[in-house]
């Protein structure tokens, strides 16, 4: 049996950026990332810009293999690993078993299903990689309309590349308002406001009941018994966490692996990273999950540093950032409204700018932007200082 | 003049070659090795870069990634910063050389 100085499990930004880390101050060392998708890493968020044509598939990636060599990191895609083996430190894969000395768990996440009839037809898409969207491209030519399900990033985007194909697009929001789990009611307002003024038609408060279509999709039916004929549809309902392979021996809660603020998991010489890790974090005391790209660099080059013995605390300020259309919808730090026992709305939609600032105990925990990108900077000071929220500062 | 990286040399009006010369010459050398952009139409600020390279690194008002005045990060650490960009909007270029080193 081969045994690797250091196996990682996922070749995403997390792994990769790990794998890179760990290289840096383990010259002579053996390193291996098995990868479940075929591919070498790619950028899952210029997925967008590939289905908009405003970038080629080559721009997508962003390793190539001779970088990999260089470094000497033996990557192997289309690797599945099925179960960790903790006390004899082995990883078990389709194609055979691997030793470890030490091992990071960077394996990301998998689209999270709707559970519907009907969903499995042709014309619905779940997109999470590079396959998606291809699937989808191809699916496209010739279709009339679109229906996107899902409040959040993913269905923004969706919603973006369906009318830029020229499809009628319909966007089914669950809610009363657009991400309410998220956002208040006037950045929901805002966020329609732009969505429909650039050709989406959106419905709130309607769940899909099932998916209807003889061969492939036709038509999307409502919980409340309505129907719209669609041809296809984009779904985006966030991630589950791909770490069912991890066991019972690893910590988990709800999926996600366990770590502390040095992402170390729970067993010995195993650390986490990426959009599965819930970590403990210092400041605010609590643990954290962020589902974001700087998140999941950052935790590769933090769990790289610590796996090499140099230790460091991972401390983010996560923030992502994304257009919708002609306006911008940003995140910063923790945006979990259930946490704030104050939330501060700067503007309106009718002044085509909203700011949420998320309150804890007086200090800023988070905050979004819909059209405000030119006060992120001071936001993002305000939760790194841990100062007493002014909201004069940022009016 | 490709050695020299700052941009306002090219606009001095009608002074000579020689003049010209002779304050790059006095001029502090860039300390790095690498010049680095950023092309902003690919830049959407999910700022890995600044998580990374905070010295060299930041966002300006319209959520781009600017490179900020005074003493940068090590060309190393740059290089990761531009290596983690999500949009590859990032490019490192070895200024002796003039070889593109990201994205390769």
């Amino acid at each position: 049996m081969e045994i690797f100085d250091c196996l990682i499990i996922g070749g995403g930004i997390a792994g990769t950026t790990a794998a890179e880390t760990y290289r840096k101050y383990n010259a002579d060392a053996s390193i291996v990332i098995l990868n479940k998708e075929p591919e070498l890493l790619y950028s899952r968020v210029l997925l967008f810009q590939l289905l908009k044509h405003e970038v080629t598939e080559a721009q997508v990636f962003l390793r190539k293999l001779e970088e990999y060599q260089a470094k000497k990191i033996d990557i192997r895609t289309g690797v599945t690993v099925t179960k960790i083996d903790t006390a004899n430190k082995i990883v078990v894969t389709d194609k055979g078993e691997i030793g470890y000395q030490k091992l990071l768990i960077a394996s990301g996440g998998i689209p999270r299903k709707l559970g519907v009839l009907g969903e499995n037809l042709p014309g619905i898409f779940y997109w999470r990689s590079i396959h998606d969207s291809r699937a989808i491209e191809q699916y496209v030519t010739g279709k009339k309309s679109a229906g996107v399900v899902g409040g959040g990033f993913i269905g923004l985007e969706l919603a973006q590349a369906f009318i830029k194909f020229g499809l009628e697009t319909n966007f089914f929001i669950l809610e009363e308002w657009f991400w309410q789990n998220m956002l208040g009611v006037e950045s929901g307002k805002l966020l329609d406001q732009v969505l429909t003024r650039n050709g989406v038609k959106t419905m709130y408060n309607v769940a899909v009941d099932h998916f209807e279509g003889e061969e492939k999709l036709e038509k999307a039916t409502f919980k409340n018994g309505q129907s719209v004929e669609i041809d296809l549809c984009g779904i985006g309902i966030g991630i589950v966490s791909d770490t069912e392979f991890v066991g019972d021996e690893i910590k988990r809660n709800k999926g996600k692996v366990v770590t502390d603020e040095y992402l170390k998991t729970s067993v010995a010489d195993v650390w986490a990273a990426g959009d599965m890790t819930e970590f403990w974090d210092m400041n605010l005391k609590m643990p954290v999950n962020y589902g974001t790209w700087v998140n999941a660099s950052e935790q590769g080059r933090i769990a790289g540093e610590n796996m090499s013995g140099n230790i460091k605390e991972f401390k983010l300020i996560s923030a992502y950032s994304a257009p919708v259309f002609d306006a911008n919808l940003t995140t910063v730090g923790v945006v979990r409204r259930d946490l704030a026992q104050q939330i501060e709305v700067i503007g309106s939609a009718t002044e085509g700018s909203v700011v949420e600032v998320l309150i804890s105990g007086g200090k800023v925990l988070g905050a979004t932007l819909v059209n405000a990108q030119a006060i992120r900077g001071k936001i993002t000071k305000m939760i790194e200082s841990g100062e007493v929220f002014d909201r004069a500062k940022l009016v | 003049m490709s050695k020299y990286t700052n941009k306002k040399l090219r606009k001095v009006g009608n002074m000579s070659e020689e003049q010209i010369n002779k304050i790059v010459d006095e001029l502090p050398k860039e300390k790095g090795k690498y010049r680095i952009e950023v092309n902003r139409s690919l830049c959407i600020g999910a700022a890995s870069c600044v998580a990374v390279a905070s010295n060299t690194f930041e966002l300006d008002n319209e959520n781009i990634a600017v490179l900020r005045s005074g003493d940068h990060d090590s060309d190393e650490t740059n290089l990761l910063a531009a290596q983690s960009c999500p949009t590859r909007a990032i490019i490192i270029t070895d200024i002796e050389t003039g070889q593109q080193v990201y994205p390769s």
